[in-house]
């Protein structure tokens, strides 16, 4: 609302009792000393009582049995099995299900893709490894100072 | 290569010639040799030298030995070693990891426990022949030369000068297929102390110390160690002349792991690693050299001279690891394939 008119949308909610207490005794003030607001309202409830009086006009009364006939038709016409495996692909069913099975393709790949990643080994850890056991041969080798693989890992 | 007739050949060889048999075929002076570690305690400076196809390298450590079983080794080279210490108590062994204040704790598989010396002496003797060579002088000391003739073909694979006081051997050359030497272990130093102090074997005790997460599996028959694998292993269908399974266990390297077999014919030794998971293979020294395995493709690289070449059949990775010559890790990779 403008400080001196308030806006058609405030008229409108308004004559539907949607604004605060104090604004609508404000809205109404304002009415009893402004000819232009009081016109906008007066247009607007002119509105409402047309289009309920057109409504009232055009109502009609629901043939007898049609609700009973609509609830025997649908009992009868059980879908197919063919047609629950149509229904299955109705958005509200098809989009989860996509989201849950993308969700374990991920998971899956990610796990596959783990194990498939080749891990990078030293020739010098299977060297040191074959010494190691090696030395216990008659005229073997000492074996090398042993150091852990995993420590290649950490900073 | 020979083809295996029954499923374990180091039970052949362990059990069915035993230390008994080895006793009979036994050459004094070498057998004295072998098992002089358990018997003289010694302090002096070691350097070993492989030789590559590609690359040399040599380490070089002080080592004080207190028989039977006390070991202290301190590296002074390479670089990536030099301050690095190994200390071997009995069946264990005690790495000190100075950057990390810690010591890496693991099994000594060179402990002389008398039935592995038995066995191993006994293959040894299976495929080695023993001619006397000479006299020498190494680090001050008179030897007398050995060379290990290989029965099957004929050619000298190692070279040992032993010590004619004390029966250490102070020299070991090896000699690959060609004839050239490919590994040389030799005392540049050695004396025979008296006494050596348990306080030249202590660790430092305000280090941590830290377990190999295999230390607790003990090493099994190699078939064993296949049957429970949980996967489908192969070992491999043909051997090279002399080659046993001698030893299997279960190793993890980066997390992967891993079983391991070694075969040996008593001097010579290869490994081979398999896995369920795919691994690559890095080299730090030499470039990697692509090759083909039956119907898959392979890397091979060397190592401290040693060959190391894997590959994957889809299912299984594995790792051929040795210094026995890229024509037979070639040829053990197609037999495992086939």
């Amino acid at each position: 609302m403008n400080e001196t008119h308030p806006s058609i949308e405030r008229i409108v909610d308004y004559l539907h009792g949607e604004v605060s207490p104090a604004e609508d005794a404000a809205i109404y003030a304002h009415f009893a000393t402004c000819p232009e607001c009081e016109g906008k309202r007066a247009e607007e409830v002119a509105i409402t009582d047309a289009l309920r009086a057109y409504a009232r006009a055009t109502e009609r009364e629901m043939p007898p049995g049609l609700a009973t006939r609509i609830r025997t038709t649908a009992v009868d016409r059980q879908p197919t099995a063919w047609q629950r495996v149509l229904l299955g692909f109705r958005p509200a069913m098809l989009v989860p299900v996509a989201a849950v099975a993308a969700l374990a393709i991920y998971v899956g790949y990610d796990s596959w893709h783990r194990t498939a990643i080749a891990t990078p080994i030293k020739a010098a850890d299977y060297v040191n490894n074959h010494a190691a056991m090696a030395a216990s041969a008659p005229f073997g080798d000492a074996a090398p100072p042993l150091t852990l693989t995993s420590d290649d890992a950490t900073p | 290569m020979r083809r295996l007739s029954t499923p374990v050949v180091a039970v052949l060889v362990a059990a069915s010639l035993g230390f008994a048999t080895a006793k009979e075929n036994r050459d004094p002076l070498l057998f004295a040799a072998i098992v002089a570690p358990a018997n003289v305690s010694y302090a002096g400076v070691v350097q070993v030298v492989h030789i590559g196809s590609r690359a040399s390298e040599a380490d070089v450590y002080r080592v004080e030995h207190r028989a039977p079983d006390l070991t202290r080794r301190d590296y002074e080279a390479p670089a990536a070693l030099a301050g690095d210490t190994v200390v071997s108590k009995g069946d264990l062994t005690f790495s000190l990891d100075s950057p990390r204040h810690r010591i890496v704790e693991g099994r000594n598989d060179a402990v002389g426990d008398s039935r592995v010396l038995g066995s191993e002496y006994a293959l040894l003797s299976e495929n080695y022949r023993v001619v006397r060579r000479g006299d020498d002088t190494v680090a001050g000391r008179h030897t007398v030369d050995l060379a290990l003739i290989n029965k099957y073909s004929g050619r000298m694979t190692m070279l040992v000068r032993v010590d004619a006081a004390s029966k250490v051997a102070l020299d070991r050359q090896e000699f690959g297929p060609s004839g050239a030497l490919v590994s040389e272990t030799r005392f540049e130093q050695i004396r025979y102390p008296a006494q050596l102090t348990e306080a030249d074997f202590s660790l430092p005790k305000n280090f941590a110390v830290v377990r190999d997460p295999t230390l607790a599996e003990t090493p099994e028959q190699p078939d064993a160690v296949v049957t429970s694998a949980g996967f489908a292993a192969h070992a491999p269908r043909e051997l090279p002349e002399g080659f046993a399974p001698v030893e299997g266990d279960f190793v993890e390297l980066h997390g992967v792991r891993m079983l391991h077999l070694l075969y040996s014919d008593g001097i010579r030794t290869f490994s081979l690693f398999e896995s369920s998971r795919a691994s690559t293979l890095e080299a730090a020294t030499t470039q990697l050299q692509s090759m083909r395995i039956g119907d898959h493709s392979g890397e091979y690289a060397e190592d401290n001279a040693t060959g190391v070449l894997s590959w994957s059949d889809g299912s299984v990775q594995y790792t051929l690891v040795g210094e026995v010559g890229l024509v037979d890790l070639a040829h053990l990779a197609e037999s495992i394939t086939r």
